[in-house]
């Protein structure tokens, strides 16, 4: 700013830079390198330089169908938080005053509580004593109660509790951000409220739902708690599959593979999800 | 028409807000059974499990080591994403959009990629697992909630309110002391405590750094019901859920929870 | 109080010049516009002498004190910000001592100071409001009285009344020119507001594109405008390009570009044959009869007739050229209708020659 010293940001930036790079960038880099380790199961030792890790991943179609499962996951994760959080997103920019702050709070709340104990808390729902159960059993609809845990279906259910708050957060951003005087023009220009809502508070909210998109869907190509805890090892995704191979199996160099693996699909596909979009027919609310 | 459609909305508002609460709720529930394994409906009525807590002290240190990690980590993180905040908002130098997504970049990174990577540094530099080890990891993961939410209010903040105080004699760190620190100690706070919270509730990081001697809370409970679902953890859990009820209502009061989370807020008409 | 002198100073951001070779020198005393549309480097001139921006060359003295190194905190210069920029977590006290705290003044003095400029722009009883609770005109007092109150060597003002209503506005402009000069402040503001400049300011700089147009008394900069920008820029004018047919007294008489004859004061010696435009204001166009002698008649087709209040603005074009008039007497134009023939005319001394 003023006074044109250059070498001021620096002296504020030196230290956290030094530490960020010292307990992050370093630990990342080391464990890249070394994923390109030989690592030899038998006797537990390291070798010399190999692509062997990722070969090994990319040409193994369990492997691979445990990838195409966490992407699948995720995305399904995404479609059931979108359907369950544009609404509510709607509606809580609809009200004001008191009822919206509580409203928000009811929102915000669970992200208080920790993922295990939300975790869990499905697991006693779910489980062959939970609720599910004792109801559809009550009803009569089934004899035997059903094996609902340790299912994609669990996963997604649990995921998209953990995640819900964040989609509803960015469409109600984005709502919020819509001029009112959007909604009286359209109006004065004879669209009732069917078409308002479609031809320009959907549109306009797009931004929204995109955003909102994204943190939910590379939070749900990493999560690793809620599918372990729902889905177990009989539902592996990548994330526990990398916990497995490195705490588990003491695999350092594969695990490390399977991580950078999960990491380049994850981007890979936010990156193609955006330039999809931005070709697209809305791509102006995007600029 | 337009009386109805609110309504049809609210419905099924009120049913996803009923999705959001049920585990919760029912986590409370099941903890006041008075069986010897979890249950939805609980089976009687008692407290027996949570009489039963003190008995099993290793959540009891567990919640120790939790509080401390998370005090220390969302200090030293305040510490030092602050001046970095300072210089990404208020600087314009070369490296420096490079600089912010650095800080920012662990937000994108999978948990258990920094739990792997830390562990495997530790051990190769030969830092041992400790409760110090686990500062380091939850350090990296809470800087950049405390860098985004003090740059937001940095860069609320009317530029010419510095030039004021400069223009009416003030050091560029008087200015800092008596302008800028007393306008953005809201997003300090915010970063603060979302950093601990951060911290506290981590178990992806702490699973991989944790020692046997120093193991967080959510840690111990994952661990614990991987291996058994009895009413104990609960019990545990209940009080955790508790716990975090409280911090609602505190942050509430003083912060405002939408505003630690960036929620719009309600606008006029 | 201090003379403030800028010495070829220039300031380009981005290679996109702000100021280029900016001269300017104040009289102690002296209150200064700064005047030009957004963008003509107007506050950057005022950040520079407030030492915010460091010119890229040139030199700034305040007191005969180079300026050159100084930090801003050093400067003494008092500032009052367009957005006030009022220390939202001080009250009205608070900030009207913040500069004197800076100063390390004795509380004793400070308390006695800030009564001093508290009575002075009429704050009394409002010390202990915060910003947020005062109304705009109030704040914007407290932004004059915080500058005032460290006494500084010269009071820079940056669109210090853009953010009042207008009567308000006009009050304030009042105001503060007699606070100028009952302090025998050193003065320099910026404004975009001609009749603010000319309300307040001993000498107004008109300033286009970095540079300055034209630098004098108000009356002078209305009357003789030098530029065709300064003319546009400070009231309305009318123009008529052609060249010089002939000088001989002060006089000159022009061809214009349309083939009409103009007689206009010639004050600059121009030469034959030289481009020029001709100049003349909507007030000094006579309609009708008017008064004899007049060196320029014409006969001018009525396009219409605005009511403005105090005047009534009559468009019409000559040949092609439009003409705005501005009449005082509303009710020898009012039975005028579009497409009327009626004569028009104005003296050669009103008709100005300026360079294209």
């Amino acid at each position: 700013m003023s006074g044109a010293r250059p070498w001021a940001p620096w002296m504020l930036l030196a230290v956290p830079v030094a530490v960020f790079v010292a307990l992050f960038l370093l630990p990342l880099l080391n464990l890249f390198a070394l994923s390109f380790v030989k690592f030899d199961r038998a006797t537990g030792s390291l070798g010399g330089l190999t692509i062997e890790n990722y070969r090994k991943f990319l040409g193994d179609g369990f492997y691979l169908g445990i990838l195409a499962r966490t992407l699948r996951l995720a995305a399904l994760t995404t479609l059931t938080t979108l359907a369950l959080g544009y609404p509510v997103a709607l509606h809580l920019t609809r009200c004001r005053g008191r009822q919206r702050a509580y409203l928000t709070m009811l929102v915000l709340a669970p992200l208080l509580v920790s993922v295990v104990v939300r975790s869990f808390g499905w697991l006693v729902i779910l489980g062959p004593n939970g609720l599910v159960n004792w109801v559809i059993v009550r009803l009569g609809l089934v004899t035997d109660p059903l094996r609902l845990l340790y299912t994609e279906t669990a996963i997604v259910v649990g995921l998209a509790h953990v995640f819900l708050s964040f989609m509803v957060l960015s469409i109600a951003t984005a709502l919020d951000r819509i001029d009112s005087i959007m909604v009286r023009a359209a109006q004065s220009l004879g669209a009732p409220p069917r078409q308002v809502f479609f031809r320009v508070i959907l549109p306009l909210s797009l931004p929204g739902v995109v955003a909102g998109s994204l943190i939910v869907f590379t939070l749900g190509t990493s999560a690793f708690i809620t599918p372990a805890l729902l889905g177990g090892p009989r539902v592996k995704v990548m994330s526990y599959l990398a916990y497995q191979q490195t705490l588990l199996l003491s695999d350092w160099p594969y695990g490390g593979a399977i991580a950078f693996i999960l990491l380049a699909v994850t981007a890979a596909s936010v990156i193609t999800y955006l330039r999809a979009l931005e070709s697209g027919r809305f791509k102006v609310i995007f600029r | 028409m337009t009386r109805r459609r609110p309504t049809l909305l609210g419905l099924f508002s009120a049913a996803v807000y009923g999705f959001v609460l049920s585990p919760i709720v029912i986590v409370l529930l099941a903890s006041l059974t008075a069986a010897d394994y979890t249950s939805f409906p609980p089976q009687g009525l008692s407290v027996r499990w949570y009489l039963a807590i003190p008995d099993n002290p290793e959540f009891l240190e567990s919640f120790k080591v939790s509080l401390i990690v998370a005090a220390a980590s969302a200090a030293l993180a305040t510490a030092l994403g602050t001046p970095a905040a300072l210089a990404l908002v208020r600087y314009r130098f070369p490296g420096r959009a490079a600089l912010n997504t650095f800080f920012l970049s662990p937000l994108m990174l999978p948990t258990v990629i920094l739990g792997i990577a830390l562990l495997q540094f530790y051990t190769r530099v030969g830092i041992t697992r400790t409760p110090l080890s686990l500062v380091f990891g939850h350090l990296v993961i809470t800087l950049p909630y405390v860098v985004r939410l003090v740059s937001a209010s940095l860069a609320g903040l009317d530029p010419s309110l510095g030039l004021a105080a400069m223009n009416l004699g003030a050091t560029p760190w008087q200015t800092f002391r008596r302008v800028t620190l007393p306008l953005i100690r809201p997003g300090i706070v915010a970063g603060a405590t979302f950093a601990a919270i951060t911290s506290f509730d981590d178990v992806s990081v702490a699973l991989f750094l944790a020692s046997p001697r120093s193991v967080t809370l959510p840690v111990r409970i994952f661990t614990y019901i991987e291996q058994t679902l009895d009413p104990l953890v609960t019990a545990v859990c209940s009080v955790l859920i508790v716990l975090a009820a409280l911090g609602v209502v505190v942050i509430e009061r003083s912060i405002g929870l939408g505003r630690l989370f960036g929620a719009p807020e309600a606008g006029p008409h | 109080m201090a003379t403030v002198e800028l010495d070829g100073v220039s300031k380009a951001y981005d290679g996109h010049p702000a100021v280029t070779r900016f001269s300017l020198s104040i009289a102690s005393g002296e209150s200064l516009a700064l005047l030009g549309p957004s963008g003509c480097g107007k506050t950057t001139t005022l950040n520079i002498i407030a030492g915010f921006v460091e010119p890229d060359a040139g030199s700034v003295r305040i007191g005969a004190r180079s300026m050159a190194g100084v930090p801003p905190y050093r400067r003494d210069t008092g500032m009052v910000f367009q957005s006030y920029a009022l220390f939202p977590h001080l009250d009205v006290f608070g900030n009207l001592a913040f500069g004197l705290i800076m100063r390390g003044m004795p509380r004793l003095e400070i308390a006695e100071r800030v009564r001093q400029v508290v009575d002075l722009v009429h704050l009394t009883g409002l010390e202990r409001r915060y910003p947020r609770e005062l109304s705009g005109g109030q704040q914007q007092r407290v932004a004059l009285a915080r500058a005032l109150v460290i006494r500084p060597t010269v009071l820079l003002l940056d669109e210090p009344l853009s953010n009042l209503d207008a009567k308000l506005r006009q009050e304030m402009r009042v105001e503060i020119a007699e606070l100028q000069r009952r302090l025998a402040m050193t003065m320099i503001f910026v404004t975009h507001d001609q009749e603010e400049a000319l309300v307040i300011a001993d000498r107004v700089a008109v300033m286009n594109r970095g540079r300055i147009e034209q630098i004098d008394r108000p009356e002078i900069v209305y009357r003789r405008p030098a530029t065709p920008f300064v003319a546009r820029f400070i009231g309305d004018a009318n123009f008529w390009t052609g060249h010089v047919v002939v000088t001989h007294g002060g006089q000159a008489s022009i061809e214009t570009a349309d083939g009409h004859r103009v007689v206009a004061l010639d004050d600059r010696g121009s030469e034959a044959g030289a481009p020029v435009m001709a100049m003349v204001r909507p007030e000094k166009i006579h309609v009708g009869a008017g008064p004899t002698g007049l060196e320029n008649v014409f006969t001018a087709t009525v396009k219409g007739v605005s009511f403005l209040g105090a005047v009534t603005r009559l468009d019409v074009v000559i040949g092609e050229q439009p003409f705005a008039i501005a009449v005082h007497d509303a009710s020898s134009v009012n039975s005028l209708v579009a497409g009327q023939s009626i004569r028009v005319g104005w003296r050669a001394v009103d008709c100005l020659l300026l360079e294209p």
